[in-house]
């Protein structure tokens, strides 16, 4: 099922606009607010099967799609069309976190952060050779966890002191023990199998203020996938991202000691809610010294993630920098206090 | 004019003061003991003639095999008392290696003045430390060297640290820097495709989060005590230090070899 999103002004195809948050029009350019849009204006087509290929209501066109997809443009008419089926049921995406940040704010924002780069080789640096940027909404699941978390742990302190001729240290052995409720809110794992976990997890956070119900209109224009993991099978993976959060929180709460040593660390993580959401990221690909470079952009907070070339050079040139700087710096204050050159 | 000419005779009187003085041969080192030959004795005097111009200090390197019934801190004492070295003023500014090579085979080290403020006890003791090895070989030549060359060393050095300190060694320096250089570039190489910045209380419900008990109970202790090093020869005196007869205090380091 191929859903377009008709302007009732001129009857154009109509894309999310990431600057007003409404579906705009390309050719009157006529507003449509997402939550009173007329389901009327809400054109279907039927397929008989789960196929590949859709036919482009507009222009008669094959839209070929891959098995995940659930929005994406007509490549011949430019459309932006979405796959209903596919997000319908079993993968109804609760919430969304629409765009703001738009095409050309994120190719911007690309170039300003590629000219940035200190250790990118030069040619990089004018980013002329970006191949691509698509605007994606990727799966993610969040989940609600409780933890109960029981820890035991040796804690020292240790005094020291001085009488006589003699130097003491004293060291107090405390035994440590806590036990805690954690609870997480709406964890996010990327539930793409196409996206890279460590990239999807540096583009955290996101701000969720801006979590909305999911409404297909907001999909308009831009590429969308569905998830290939369930929630349960990507539970593991909530637990192992949780957990560093815990250690840090276990060892907050566990003050005032010299050094502490974790004799037993039991956590038990359950799972309150998961929500399956879309979150927007800008996939940038740029061609660099016959190597693709892939980059993400949080399509909410700009942030960008991705491995730039190295340029050893320019490391190089840092390390002497730093180093000769310090060394000069340790040299002229050794020269100061009087030492020699030697 | 007046003025130019009161000027101008005030100086001619004092290039007459330190002209005759500079002039002076001044002898730097007293071999009595005759340990150097005539030609070791010749390089010896002309490094610590070098050496003491530079530092604007006496370095001075008395030997002896007969104390006349002192020891050797007495004649180190008598002997500045006597001689009254200094870098141009008479009882001045003045570093001593004194060598006895009587049957106590003794060394004294001594400060005067500048000399007592930068070659205080401690940095004698370590000049002391490296010097005996070549003493207790008879090398006195060697020894006179390395007092001297030490000598200069530490007398550039703040006499607020120690002129020994890892610190002022152009290896660790550069080692430290290194080091600096390194971690600082790495984590830039390791920083570069982004860091993560969500921390443990990005997602945590501070509402459903508590302790629920806690316990921190003390089960035992340990003590252990060590021996404190007693470090060597205060500053300003002290230790190895004193006052001659003459009224001159000084720093000093003793030790046999």
């Amino acid at each position: 099922m191929l859903v377009h999103y008709k302007c009732p002004n001129c009857g154009a195809d109509m894309n999310f606009d990431s600057a007003s948050g409404h579906l705009s029009c390309g050719s009157c350019g006529h507003e449509e607010h997402i939550d009173t849009y007329d389901d009327v204006n809400i054109s279907h087509s039927f397929e008989e099967e789960e196929a590949k290929e859709y036919q482009c209501e507009n222009c008669g066109a094959i839209v070929i799609t891959d098995k995940d997809t659930t929005a994406t443009s007509c490549s011949f008419c430019g459309a932006g069309v979405v796959l209903a089926d596919r997000l319908s049921g079993d993968l109804a995406p609760t919430k969304v976190i629409p765009f703001t940040i738009s095409k050309e704010e994120a190719m911007q924002a690309f170039k300003k952060w590629c000219k940035n780069g200190r250790l990118t080789p030069k040619g990089f640096m004018t980013a002329d050779r970006v191949k691509g940027i698509t605007g994606m909404y990727v799966p993610f699941w969040m989940y609600d966890l409780d933890n109960d978390v029981e820890v035991k742990a040796t804690g020292t302190k240790v005094r020291t002191y001085t009488r006589g001729d003699y130097r003491y240290r004293e060291t107090h052995y405390y035994q440590v023990h806590r036990d805690l409720d954690v609870s997480y809110i709406k964890v996010p794992v990327d539930a793409s199998e196409k996206m890279d976990d460590q990239l999807m997890d540096k583009l955290e956070p996101y701000n969720y203020g801006e979590l909305k119900d999911f409404k297909t209109p907001y999909l308009a224009g831009y590429l969308a996938e569905k998830y290939n993991y369930t929630d349960q099978e990507l539970f593991g993976r909530v637990k192992e991202k949780v957990a560093k959060f815990i250690d840090s929180y276990v060892a907050s709460t566990i003050s005032g000691y010299s050094s502490v040593t974790y004799d037993r660390k039991h956590i038990d993580t359950k799972q309150r809610n998961s929500y399956y959401v879309l979150l927007p990221v800008w996939m940038v690909y740029y061609d660099f010294d016959k190597q693709e470079h892939t980059f993400a952009m949080n399509g909410q907070t700009g942030k960008i993630v991705g491995k730039p070339p190295l340029s050893y050079g320019k490391a190089g040139a840092w390390f002497a920098g730093i180093a000769g700087g310090s060394f000069i710096i340790f040299k002229s204050i050794a020269l100061m206090l009087g030492g020699g050159w030697l | 004019m007046r003025k130019y000419l009161i000027v101008l005779s005030i100086i001619t009187f004092i290039s007459f003061l330190v002209v005759p003085a500079a002039l002076a041969e001044e002898q730097y080192i007293y071999d009595d003991g005759e340990l150097f030959t005539e030609q070791e004795r010749e390089e010896l005097t002309q490094l610590a003639k070098e050496y003491s111009a530079e530092n604007e200090i006496s370095l001075l390197i008395v030997t002896a095999t007969e104390l006349g019934g002192r020891d050797v801190v007495q004649y180190t004492q008598d002997f500045y008392d006597d001689h009254g070295p200094g870098y141009n003023k008479s009882h001045g500014d003045a570093a001593m290696l004194t060598i006895d090579f009587s049957a106590n085979r003794e060394v004294y080290l001594a400060g005067f003045y500048k000399g007592e403020e930068y070659l205080d006890s401690g940095r004698l003791d370590q000049i002391r430390e490296q010097i005996t090895p070549y003493l207790r070989n008879e090398n006195f030549f060697e020894a006179g060297k390395l007092y001297l060359e030490k000598a200069d060393q530490y007398l550039g050095v703040n006499p607020a640290i120690n002129p020994e300190s890892i610190f002022l060694k152009t290896w660790f320096q550069l080692a430290v820097a290194v080091i600096i250089g390194g971690v600082v570039v790495g984590s830039m190489i390791f920083n570069m495709g982004g860091r993560v910045t969500v921390s443990h209380q990005t997602y945590v419900d501070a509402k459903r989060s508590r302790v629920k008990s806690k316990s921190d109970t003390f089960i035992r202790k340990t003590v252990s005590k060590s021996k404190i090093q007693k470090s060597s020869g205060g500053r300003g005196g002290g230790g190895g230090g004193g006052v001659t007869r003459g009224g001159h205090s000084h720093s000093g380091s003793r030790g046999s070899f």
